[in-house]
């Protein structure tokens, strides 16, 4: 009985994984590129030079220019990232006399300076593709993600249940003996970073938890609409009543930042420069490890304080600090170091897992050397998929720097050189054998990662030399982190070439290749 | 420094848990460890482990310092697993 349960679980977790995998290895990977999404987007606008300021006169600076640049707006409205953005995000409505093709967006720099910086999405869009996906509708894309998610919480699960010695092999790495050194991999990964993988798999479906499961909000409000209101108030601007001198905001977030000893991320401000302006001050999206922002509303003439905004309550301080755990926003340094490198080591584990299927089904294929259509085809979705998506993500970062700067619509083209880029690996794939596929997508993608940080210094002023030059750790992190990447496929492809030159000139011990290369 | 020093402590507590199972101590220690000796390794390995966690407590919140724990652990465990494969790769 307790056989036949551990067989069933290994069936469970053999295809729930292998039918999600590929979604879930994009997930993954662009998910753990997401820790470093400001960092990418500095990178990706490099004619931004943040300079740092404090929080208050940063603030403060932005005003001033909306005052200066979008008078008569009836809102204007002051975002940063946190600590690590690079720059200042100022949205406006304009007022009814404004032209209707005003603008109504801009971006300022660390000094307040509008910055005119390469369109691009940067960061935000490997950030989104990770839970929104692309080209499809993002309610669907998230049901789809969510599939994925609880499939991936299945196969946690059921992998556990499978792997009987999990205790006794926790240490145990085989090298160079085949499947046993795949399945070591899959469950060093898996086993020595499960903390990390079981956290992130949940809490990635809570943070969409009301998207999977409207229930408890309709059960308590009869209008979805009034639920977020609630939650996430947003109020209007009201009717404007005569000119007013706007209040100075820095002394406002001040006393802000006081009252909850966390730094101001954003403020809004209603009717600027009229009798019923408002000052709406929140907390930074890294300034605490629940994403639930608190916010201060000042009247924004006298300066009083009108209203306030504590989210409170457990099921909110769990869901907040959930999802906040699930971004690790609040993480400086080390931390978010440890974040990527445990993302890396989910990424480690489908890639592994995927190859593992492969890997133990080839040895008992009829005849090795016209497999059958299963297996032909997730040889070819597993090197679309795990040397595509990385290939894909490094022609993005070369893309952006070398589309031309002032193009219209560029951010447009960066996206779709990535996706192009992607889909070219699937049809490499398909056309080649997979043996050869994969060394050379493997190669490809080193390559790219390699020339990243070479066409960056050959299309910028900002090379790697000149950011170590100038203490630019960001740029320099940027180009280092490159190579490590293209260093690290390289080896796999400079490994799998080794191996298919030494074992064809042994003849025989991987037949399998040198046929169907014959054959093709 | 502080990090450093808790990745330390990570990989010691691991490398001593790893010490106290008896298939791998040929591999670390050179020979097989007489009875009592595993129990002090496998003690010892939690006693470190549970220092680490202390100290990281203490250090930076028990919110933050639990995770940086748990995170530090994985990269000690994973080292301590680089270790042996180092080290039974001579031996074999």
């Amino acid at each position: 009985m307790k056989n036949g349960f551990r067989q069933s679980m290994a069936w469970l977790h053999t295809w729930t994984g292998l039918l999600l995998g590929w979604l879930l290895f994009a997930i993954f990977v662009t998910g753990t590129s997401s820790y470093f999404q400001e960092e990418i987007t500095a990178w990706m606008t490099p004619e931004v030079r943040s300079v740092p300021a404090d929080g208050p006169t940063r603030f403060a600076a932005a005003t001033r220019w909306l005052e200066r640049e979008a008078p008569g707006a009836s809102e204007w409205s002051i975002y940063s990232a946190g600590k690590r953005a690079a720059g200042l995000q100022l949205y406006w409505v304009n007022g009814p006399d404004a032209p209707a093709d005003a603008p109504t967006d801009a971006r300022l720099d660390g000094a307040g300076r509008k910055t005119e910086a390469r369109e691009t999405r940067g960061g935000e869009f490997l950030y989104r593709f990770h839970y929104d996906l692309y080209y499809i509708n993002w309610y669907w894309a998230r049901w789809i993600v969510g599939i994925a998610a609880m499939a991936m919480l299945v196969a946690i699960f059921s992998g556990i249940v499978t792997h009987k010695k999990i205790i006794a092999d926790f240490f145990l790495f085989r090298l160079g003996k085949g499947q046993r050194s795949w399945l070591d991999a899959h469950n060093a990964s898996s086993v020595l970073f499960l903390p990390f993988i079981l956290m992130i798999t949940y809490t990635g479906l809570v943070s969409l938890a009301t998207h999977y499961m409207p229930w408890g909000i309709a059960a308590n409000y009869a209008d979805e609409q009034k639920f977020f209101d609630a939650t996430f108030p947003w109020p209007a601007p009201a009717e404007k009543a005569g000119p007013a001198p706007l209040i100075a905001v820095a002394p406002l977030i001040e006393r802000a930042e006081r009252a909850w000893g966390a730094g101001a991320g954003s403020i809004r401000i209603l009717n600027p420069g009229d009798r019923t302006a408002q000052v709406i001050v929140s907390t930074a999206p890294d300034s605490g490890m629940s994403v639930r922002q608190r916010s201060l509303t000042f009247d924004g003439v006298t300066g009083k304080v009108v209203g306030a905004h504590n989210p409170s309550g457990a099921a909110t301080a769990t869901e907040g600090t959930m999802i906040g755990l699930h971004a690790g926003r609040f993480s400086s340094g080390v931390l978010r170091a440890l974040y990527f490198l445990s993302g890396l080591a989910g990424c480690v584990m489908v890639a592994t897992g995927l190859i593992l299927w492969t890997v133990k089904r080839r040895a008992k294929l009829a005849d090795p050397e016209r497999p059958h259509f299963g297996f032909r085809l997730v040889e070819k979705l597993n090197i679309g998929a795990i040397a595509g998506l990385p290939f894909a993500m490094a022609v993005y970062f070369l893309a952006n720097r070398l589309l031309p700067v002032a193009e219209a619509g560029r951010s447009g083209r960066e996206i779709a050189a990535f996706f192009i880029a992607w889909g070219a690996v699937f049809v490499w794939s398909a056309v080649r054998s997979s043996a050869r596929a994969w060394t050379e997508a493997l190669a490809m993608t080193a390559a790219a990662f390699a020339a990243v940080p070479l066409v960056s210094a050959l299309t910028t002023d900002r090379s790697l030399v000149a950011s170590l030059g100038t203490g630019d750790w960001l740029f320099a992190g940027f180009d280092t982190a490159m190579l490590i990447i293209a260093t690290g496929f390289g080896w796999v492809a400079a490994k799998r070439l080794r191996r298919s030159t030494s074992s064809g000139a042994a003849g025989g011990k991987r037949p399998t290749k040198k046929l169907s290369t014959t054959v093709a | 420094m502080i990090h450093l020093l808790l990745l330390f402590l990570a990989t010691a507590g691991f490398g001593l848990l790893c010490l106290s199972r008896e298939r791998h101590q040929r591999d670390l220690a050179g020979r097989k460890l007489a009875g009592r000796a595993t129990t002090y390794a496998r003690l010892g390995g939690f006693a470190i482990l549970a220092i680490a966690l202390l100290l990281a407590g203490s250090r930076f919140g028990w919110a933050v310092g639990a995770l940086e724990w748990v995170g530090l652990s994985s990269v000690g465990a994973l080292l301590t697993m680089a270790l042996l494969v180092r080290r039974s790769g001579r031996t074999s």
